[in-house]
Protein backbone atom coordinates (compact mmCIF):
# COMPACT_ATOMS: atom_id res chain seq x y z
CA UNK A 1 0.00 0.00 0.00
CA UNK A 2 1.14 3.40 -0.92
CA UNK A 3 2.23 5.79 1.94
CA UNK A 4 -0.43 8.74 3.28
CA UNK A 5 -0.21 11.96 1.30
CA UNK A 6 0.51 14.12 4.35
CA UNK A 7 0.05 17.17 2.24
CA UNK A 8 -3.83 16.71 1.08
CA UNK A 9 -3.92 15.08 4.72
CA UNK A 10 -4.06 18.22 6.65
CA UNK A 11 -7.73 18.96 7.44
CA UNK A 12 -8.08 22.49 5.62
CA UNK A 13 -6.51 21.25 2.26
CA UNK A 14 -8.59 17.95 2.68
CA UNK A 15 -11.55 20.20 1.86
CA UNK A 16 -10.15 22.67 -0.67
CA UNK A 17 -9.01 19.22 -2.45
CA UNK A 18 -12.45 17.50 -2.25
CA UNK A 19 -14.20 20.94 -2.85
CA UNK A 20 -12.24 21.81 -6.36
CA UNK A 21 -12.54 17.82 -7.24
CA UNK A 22 -16.42 18.12 -7.24
CA UNK A 23 -16.38 20.15 -9.76
CA UNK A 24 -16.19 19.46 -13.47
CA UNK A 25 -12.43 18.97 -14.65
CA UNK A 26 -10.35 22.33 -15.30
CA UNK A 27 -13.41 24.41 -13.55
CA UNK A 28 -11.84 27.44 -11.65
CA UNK A 29 -13.73 28.37 -8.63
CA UNK A 30 -13.58 31.56 -6.99
CA UNK A 31 -11.36 31.96 -3.79
CA UNK A 32 -14.70 33.88 -1.95
CA UNK A 33 -17.01 30.61 -2.71
CA UNK A 34 -14.06 28.10 -1.75
CA UNK A 35 -13.92 29.93 1.88
CA UNK A 36 -17.39 29.33 2.67
CA UNK A 37 -17.46 26.26 1.73
CA UNK A 38 -14.10 25.25 3.45
CA UNK A 39 -15.14 27.42 6.26
CA UNK A 40 -11.51 28.50 7.39
CA UNK A 41 -10.18 32.46 7.26
CA UNK A 42 -8.72 34.48 4.62
CA UNK A 43 -5.28 33.57 5.97
CA UNK A 44 -5.68 30.12 6.91
CA UNK A 45 -6.93 29.60 3.23
CA UNK A 46 -4.43 31.21 1.50
CA UNK A 47 -2.02 29.96 3.45
CA UNK A 48 -3.22 26.17 2.71
CA UNK A 49 -3.65 27.12 -0.85
CA UNK A 50 -0.14 28.29 -1.29
CA UNK A 51 0.95 24.94 0.26
CA UNK A 52 -1.44 23.24 -2.53
CA UNK A 53 -0.22 25.34 -5.25
CA UNK A 54 3.87 24.24 -4.18
CA UNK A 55 3.14 20.92 -4.58
CA UNK A 56 1.55 21.38 -7.93
CA UNK A 57 -1.82 19.98 -7.39
CA UNK A 58 -3.68 23.16 -7.74
CA UNK A 59 -3.24 26.40 -10.22
CA UNK A 60 -4.31 29.89 -8.90
CA UNK A 61 -5.17 32.84 -11.16
CA UNK A 62 -5.50 35.82 -10.65
CA UNK A 63 -7.42 38.45 -12.78
CA UNK A 64 -9.72 41.19 -12.10
CA UNK A 65 -13.83 41.17 -13.11
CA UNK A 66 -15.58 44.16 -12.72
CA UNK A 67 -12.65 46.37 -11.88
CA UNK A 68 -12.42 44.54 -8.73
CA UNK A 69 -9.37 41.74 -8.05
CA UNK A 70 -10.37 38.28 -8.57
CA UNK A 71 -8.91 35.28 -7.44
CA UNK A 72 -9.72 31.73 -8.83
CA UNK A 73 -8.67 28.19 -8.33
CA UNK A 74 -8.51 25.05 -10.44
CA UNK A 75 -7.40 21.33 -9.48
CA UNK A 76 -4.36 20.46 -11.60
CA UNK A 77 -4.24 16.97 -13.53
CA UNK A 78 -1.41 15.97 -11.01
CA UNK A 79 -3.81 17.21 -8.46
CA UNK A 80 -6.87 14.99 -9.73
CA UNK A 81 -4.52 12.06 -9.85
CA UNK A 82 -2.89 12.64 -6.23
CA UNK A 83 -6.46 13.19 -4.54
CA UNK A 84 -7.74 9.78 -6.38
CA UNK A 85 -4.85 7.78 -4.82
CA UNK A 86 -5.19 9.85 -1.26
CA UNK A 87 -9.12 8.35 -1.58
CA UNK A 88 -7.52 5.07 -2.29
CA UNK A 89 -5.50 4.57 0.15
CA UNK A 90 -8.17 5.46 3.06
CA UNK A 91 -10.92 3.00 1.15
CA UNK A 92 -7.49 0.85 1.47
CA UNK A 93 -7.57 1.26 5.07
CA UNK A 94 -11.45 0.22 5.22
CA UNK A 95 -10.84 -2.74 3.37
CA UNK A 96 -13.18 -1.44 0.93
CA UNK A 97 -10.73 -1.02 -2.43
CA UNK B 1 2.32 8.79 9.72
CA UNK B 2 -0.37 6.11 11.24
CA UNK B 3 -4.20 6.68 10.30
CA UNK B 4 -6.37 4.06 11.90
CA UNK B 5 -9.61 2.79 10.39
CA UNK B 6 -12.02 5.11 11.73
CA UNK B 7 -10.17 8.23 10.92
CA UNK B 8 -9.91 7.06 7.45
CA UNK B 9 -13.84 6.53 7.70
CA UNK B 10 -13.96 10.13 9.02
CA UNK B 11 -11.88 11.57 6.16
CA UNK B 12 -14.03 9.76 4.11
CA UNK B 13 -17.10 11.56 5.19
CA UNK B 14 -15.51 14.66 5.32
CA UNK B 15 -14.49 14.60 1.76
CA UNK B 16 -18.15 13.89 0.82
CA UNK B 17 -19.78 16.76 3.09
CA UNK B 18 -17.64 19.12 1.22
CA UNK B 19 -18.07 17.67 -2.28
CA UNK B 20 -21.98 17.66 -1.46
CA UNK B 21 -21.68 21.37 -0.58
CA UNK B 22 -19.33 22.14 -3.13
CA UNK B 23 -22.01 21.15 -5.92
CA UNK B 24 -24.31 22.81 -4.01
CA UNK B 25 -23.08 26.46 -4.27
CA UNK B 26 -21.57 25.94 -7.56
CA UNK B 27 -25.45 24.92 -8.64
CA UNK B 28 -26.52 28.07 -6.60
CA UNK B 29 -24.39 30.18 -8.36
CA UNK B 30 -24.57 29.12 -11.80
CA UNK B 31 -29.03 28.93 -10.97
CA UNK B 32 -28.93 32.62 -9.73
CA UNK B 33 -29.03 34.50 -12.72
CA UNK B 34 -31.85 32.25 -14.45
CA UNK B 35 -33.85 32.82 -11.82
CA UNK B 36 -34.08 36.86 -11.70
CA UNK B 37 -34.74 36.35 -15.78
CA UNK B 38 -37.22 34.30 -15.81
CA UNK B 39 -38.54 36.29 -12.46
CA UNK B 40 -39.29 39.59 -14.39
CA UNK B 41 -40.64 37.72 -17.59
CA UNK B 42 -42.78 36.46 -14.99
CA UNK B 43 -43.57 40.18 -13.67
CA UNK B 44 -43.61 41.77 -17.43
CA UNK B 45 -45.87 38.82 -18.56
CA UNK B 46 -48.71 38.33 -15.93
CA UNK B 47 -49.00 42.23 -15.39
CA UNK B 48 -49.08 42.64 -18.95
CA UNK B 49 -51.35 39.88 -19.45
CA UNK B 50 -53.48 41.68 -16.42
CA UNK B 51 -53.57 45.35 -17.63
CA UNK B 52 -53.67 44.64 -21.72
CA UNK B 53 -56.24 41.06 -20.84
CA UNK B 54 -56.53 41.61 -25.27
CA UNK B 55 -53.53 43.30 -26.53
CA UNK B 56 -50.86 40.95 -27.82
CA UNK B 57 -53.14 38.02 -29.18
CA UNK B 58 -53.79 36.54 -32.41
CA UNK B 59 -54.75 33.12 -34.23
CA UNK B 60 -55.18 32.16 -30.30
CA UNK B 61 -51.09 32.91 -29.51
CA UNK B 62 -50.57 35.67 -26.96
CA UNK B 63 -47.43 36.86 -28.74
CA UNK B 64 -46.64 38.82 -25.56
CA UNK B 65 -45.50 36.23 -24.02
CA UNK B 66 -44.14 34.25 -26.68
CA UNK B 67 -42.21 37.42 -27.26
CA UNK B 68 -40.86 37.04 -23.70
CA UNK B 69 -40.22 33.57 -23.77
CA UNK B 70 -38.09 33.74 -26.94
CA UNK B 71 -36.02 36.46 -24.59
CA UNK B 72 -35.77 34.36 -21.53
CA UNK B 73 -34.42 31.27 -23.63
CA UNK B 74 -32.28 33.73 -25.65
CA UNK B 75 -31.04 35.55 -22.10
CA UNK B 76 -30.68 31.96 -20.50
CA UNK B 77 -28.43 30.53 -23.11
CA UNK B 78 -26.16 33.46 -23.29
CA UNK B 79 -25.54 33.80 -19.51
CA UNK B 80 -24.89 29.79 -19.86
CA UNK B 81 -22.59 30.27 -22.54
CA UNK B 82 -20.65 33.18 -20.95
CA UNK B 83 -20.78 31.18 -17.47
CA UNK B 84 -19.16 28.54 -19.00
CA UNK B 85 -16.67 30.75 -20.56
CA UNK B 86 -15.69 32.47 -17.47
CA UNK B 87 -15.48 29.12 -15.44
CA UNK B 88 -13.48 27.44 -18.09
CA UNK B 89 -11.10 30.08 -19.75
CA UNK B 90 -10.24 28.61 -23.33
CA UNK B 91 -12.79 26.44 -23.87
CA UNK B 92 -14.80 28.79 -26.21
CA UNK B 93 -16.16 26.08 -28.26
CA UNK B 94 -17.59 24.00 -25.37
CA UNK B 95 -18.96 27.00 -24.25
CA UNK B 96 -21.04 27.29 -27.36
CA UNK B 97 -22.44 23.90 -26.68
CA UNK B 98 -23.67 24.82 -23.24
CA UNK B 99 -25.69 28.24 -24.77
CA UNK B 100 -26.80 24.91 -27.48
CA UNK B 101 -28.02 22.81 -24.49
CA UNK B 102 -29.78 25.15 -22.38
CA UNK B 103 -31.74 26.81 -25.85
CA UNK B 104 -32.44 22.86 -26.29
CA UNK B 105 -33.12 22.21 -22.56
CA UNK B 106 -36.01 25.11 -21.97
CA UNK B 107 -37.31 25.07 -26.28
CA UNK B 108 -38.20 21.18 -24.48
CA UNK B 109 -40.08 22.57 -21.41
CA UNK B 110 -42.15 25.25 -23.35
CA UNK B 111 -42.60 22.30 -26.13
CA UNK B 112 -43.92 20.43 -23.65
CA UNK B 113 -45.81 23.05 -22.15
CA UNK B 114 -47.57 24.14 -25.57
CA UNK B 115 -48.45 20.50 -25.70
CA UNK B 116 -50.30 20.17 -22.83
CA UNK B 117 -51.94 23.07 -23.71
CA UNK B 118 -53.40 22.02 -26.97
CA UNK B 119 -54.62 18.57 -25.49
CA UNK B 120 -56.20 20.35 -22.07
CA UNK B 121 -57.26 23.23 -23.76
CA UNK B 122 -57.58 25.48 -20.85
CA UNK B 123 -61.17 26.85 -20.22
CA UNK B 124 -59.27 30.68 -19.88
CA UNK B 125 -55.50 31.91 -19.72
CA UNK B 126 -55.61 32.25 -16.28
CA UNK B 127 -55.59 28.32 -15.94
CA UNK B 128 -52.64 28.50 -18.44
CA UNK B 129 -51.00 31.01 -15.66
CA UNK B 130 -51.52 28.80 -12.93
CA UNK B 131 -50.48 25.31 -14.56
CA UNK B 132 -46.97 26.66 -15.76
CA UNK B 133 -46.18 27.76 -12.46
CA UNK B 134 -46.92 24.39 -11.04
CA UNK B 135 -44.69 23.35 -13.39
CA UNK B 136 -41.86 25.10 -13.05
CA UNK B 137 -42.31 24.68 -9.29
CA UNK B 138 -42.26 20.88 -9.82
CA UNK B 139 -39.19 20.87 -11.77
CA UNK B 140 -37.24 23.36 -9.09
CA UNK B 141 -38.70 20.41 -6.32
CA UNK B 142 -37.26 17.48 -7.92
CA UNK B 143 -34.21 19.29 -8.80
CA UNK B 144 -33.55 20.76 -5.01
CA UNK B 145 -34.65 16.99 -3.77
CA UNK B 146 -30.81 15.86 -5.63
CA UNK B 147 -28.97 18.60 -5.94
CA UNK B 148 -29.91 21.74 -3.09
CA UNK B 149 -32.77 22.01 -0.46
CA UNK B 150 -32.59 26.10 -1.48
CA UNK B 151 -34.27 24.87 -4.83
CA UNK B 152 -36.75 22.42 -2.80
CA UNK B 153 -37.53 25.68 -1.21
CA UNK B 154 -37.92 27.76 -4.08
CA UNK B 155 -40.29 24.68 -5.78
CA UNK B 156 -42.22 24.81 -2.65
CA UNK B 157 -42.74 28.59 -2.59
CA UNK B 158 -43.69 28.86 -5.84
CA UNK B 159 -46.56 26.17 -5.87
CA UNK B 160 -47.90 27.89 -2.51
CA UNK B 161 -47.69 31.26 -3.53
CA UNK B 162 -49.45 29.70 -7.44
CA UNK B 163 -52.47 28.00 -5.07
CA UNK B 164 -52.87 30.97 -2.77
CA UNK B 165 -53.14 33.10 -5.52
CA UNK B 166 -55.71 30.76 -7.51
CA UNK B 167 -57.66 29.77 -4.56
CA UNK B 168 -58.09 32.70 -2.38
CA UNK B 169 -57.65 35.82 -4.76
CA UNK B 170 -58.81 34.57 -8.03
CA UNK B 171 -60.09 38.22 -9.19
CA UNK B 172 -56.55 39.41 -8.77
CA UNK B 173 -54.53 36.01 -9.96
CA UNK B 174 -52.45 37.53 -12.50
CA UNK B 175 -51.17 40.83 -10.75
CA UNK B 176 -50.44 38.62 -7.64
CA UNK B 177 -48.73 36.51 -9.85
CA UNK B 178 -46.69 39.23 -11.38
CA UNK B 179 -45.90 40.84 -7.89
CA UNK B 180 -45.90 37.57 -5.57
CA UNK B 181 -44.60 34.91 -8.05
CA UNK B 182 -42.31 37.28 -10.42
CA UNK B 183 -40.71 38.39 -7.03
CA UNK B 184 -39.95 35.57 -5.53
CA UNK B 185 -38.21 34.02 -8.14
CA UNK B 186 -36.27 37.62 -8.29
CA UNK B 187 -35.80 36.93 -4.70
CA UNK B 188 -34.34 33.48 -5.19
CA UNK B 189 -32.29 34.49 -7.61
CA UNK B 190 -30.53 37.39 -5.13
CA UNK B 191 -30.84 34.65 -2.40
CA UNK B 192 -28.68 32.03 -4.33
CA UNK B 193 -26.51 34.63 -5.55
CA UNK B 194 -25.12 34.83 -1.69
CA UNK B 195 -24.01 31.95 -1.09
Amino acid sequence: MADLNTIIHQPVRLKIMAALKALPPGELLEFVRLKKIVEATEGNLGAHIQTLEEAGYIAVEKDFADNRPRTRIKLSREGRRAFEEYVGYLRGMLGSE
Amino acid sequence: MDLSPGQAAESLKEIERTQRRSVEVHDYANAAPGFVIWGLIWMFGYAGSYLLPNYGFSHGINWLWFGLVVLGITASAVIGRRQHRAQHPGEAARGRGIGARWIASLAAFWVFVIAVMAVMRPVNPAVSGAFIPLVVALVYALFGIWRGLRFLLAGIAVAALTLVGWFWLPEYFLPWMAAVGGGSLVLTGLWLRKV
